[in-house]
């Protein structure tokens, strides 16, 4: 095989290990969030082992991604494909450390069964898994209209969050003793979990217009800010 | 950002074949210029317009403008030695004259009429200083050129060239004759030199033009593809035949 023939094999290899490490973290929301709704611990613990295997999958990528800088000092696209990976996998770890850190919820809710878990949790995590999803199709088609739309969609799990926000509020202020505030607070923490990894999707798909485009785009312009 | 060149619509013909079509380049003063693309694609060709290098060549003819601070250098009363002292050169394979290191470094001031002992002394100095050779080679001045090794001969041409202080220096592929480590001290001579000069290089060498230019231009066929910086044509080229030249898919 010709060198840039085997450079181009090795660009596809590598953009298919980057589209099993997304699949792999998809998983781990799933799971994470079945345990949430079922608060079966078994399944939470399974979500931490889930976990180890997603960053040992991005230490072997990133070692993938050194190797073809130093033997082929890539260019133009193909540079910026290799560097969009390396953030890539970087954002999908913090995403499998959510789907974690929901699993972690978990754990603290079987001791405490009566903790509230609104409903818009339960919507946050399909909306937040579907954005990945579509934001690995893009990234496996160079499709930047459907990254475009993953980060549109961005804005609903906000409004979730929201949502789930003020009823937790609510649900804090009139909880008589600290230790019902503080388990409370925990439900919170899985809200945060998933908004913060329908950002990292969001993430995700500036990357893939970066490296489709070559143009930096921020799309996760928070609401907040604009407020000042 | 001042040009210190400013090529518009030339075009550069040996004979019936055209080798340079339509080309508008500024040369940006106190910077460095990178010309890339494949072997034939007129990048030399073009350098060697830069200080009419062709103009001995029968047939070769120049039509458009090339201005040199604002002034046509293919105008007609333009004198080719003024300018060539203007715009100096350096070659591919390191050529110095078979005579001492000094009198290498001498002889351009010798010709423009300075024959004053101690001018050219400090002249000579100067260049050496200025090429990073200086601290090799002041203790055998009179030795022969050609006892330096190729990466000391390049930078003893670069120093002969700087000894007539032009304003622009012209490189054409001036490492692809020596080891990394020389390419490296000659890349960094660079850097320093465009302190001082504008500078032109030509190079095949993609990773020399990624380190050591601000600008690249990239030609095809005679024509210039895209011209950027330097950053901009390696990471996020605007035109195909650039992303495809630079990647390996093309040249």
């Amino acid at each position: 095989m010709r060198i840039r023939q085997r450079f181009e094999q090795q660009l596809e290899d590598l953009r298919g290990d980057v589209l099993r490490m997304g699949s792999m973290v998809e998983h781990e929301l799933h799971e994470a969030m079945v345990a949430l709704e079922t608060l079966d611990p078994e399944r939470a613990r399974s979500v931490i082992a889930l976990d180890s295997e997603v960053n040992q999958t991005r230490f072997d990528i990133e070692e993938k991604c050194f190797g073809l800088i130093v033997t082929q000092q890539p260019a133009a696209r193909d540079l910026r494909s290799i560097v969009t990976v390396m953030n890539m996998i970087i954002d999908l770890e913090r995403m499998g450390d959510q789907a974690k850190g929901i699993a972690k919820v978990v754990l603290h809710m079987v001791q405490s069964p009566d903790i509230p878990r609104p409903a818009e949790l339960r919507q946050m995590g399909i909306q937040v898994a579907r954005m990945l999803n579509q934001t690995m199709t893009a990234y496996a088609h160079d499709n930047i209209e459907l990254a475009h739309a993953v980060a549109e969609q961005d804005d609903e799990v906000d409004a979730l969050y929201a949502h789930v926000f003020g009823q937790i509020m609510a649900h804090m202020a009139s909880a008589g003793t600290p230790a019902k505030i503080e388990a409370t607070y925990e439900a919170l923490r899985a809200a945060r979990e998933l908004e913060r990894f329908g950002d990292l999707a969001t993430n995700l798909a500036e990357r893939v217009i970066y490296m489709v485009t070559g143009r930096f785009q921020e799309m996760n312009i928070d609401r907040e800010d604009l407020i000042g | 950002m001042q040009n210190k060149i400013e090529v518009s619509d030339f075009n550069f013909y040996y004979g019936d074949f055209q080798a340079l079509s339509n080309l508008n380049i500024p040369i940006r003063a106190r910077q460095i210029t990178a010309l890339i693309g494949p072997s034939g694609c007129g990048k030399s060709t073009f350098l060697r317009c830069l200080n009419r290098m062709n103009d001995t060549i029968s047939g070769a003819r120049a039509e458009g403008q090339i201005l040199l601070d604002g002034e046509n250098i293919y105008a007609p009363d333009v004198d080719v030695v003024t300018l060539r002292q203007r715009i100096g050169m350096v070659f591919q394979r390191p050529n110095p004259f078979p005579q001492s290191i000094y009198d290498n470094v001498a002889y351009g001031p010798r010709i423009l009429g300075n024959t004053r002992r101690d001018e050219l002394d400090q002249t000579v100095q100067e260049s050496l200083e200025a090429a990073s050779l200086w601290n090799e080679v002041r203790h055998r001045l009179k030795d022969p050129a050609l006892a330096l090794n190729p990466g000391q001969q390049q930078r003893l041409c670069i120093a002969r060239a700087i000894a007539v202080q032009p304003e622009v220096i012209l490189m054409d592929e001036p490492c692809s004759a020596l080891d990394p480590v020389a390419t490296l001290r000659v890349e960094d001579l660079m850097r320093q030199l465009v302190d001082s000069y504008t500078i032109v290089i030509v190079t095949h060498n993609m990773q020399q033009a990624a380190r050591a230019s601000d600008w690249t231009g990239f030609f095809w066929l005679g024509r210039l593809v895209e011209f950027d910086h330097t950053e901009t044509i390696f990471s996020a080229p605007k035109q195909e035949l650039t992303e495809a030249y630079i990647t390996g898919r093309r040249g």
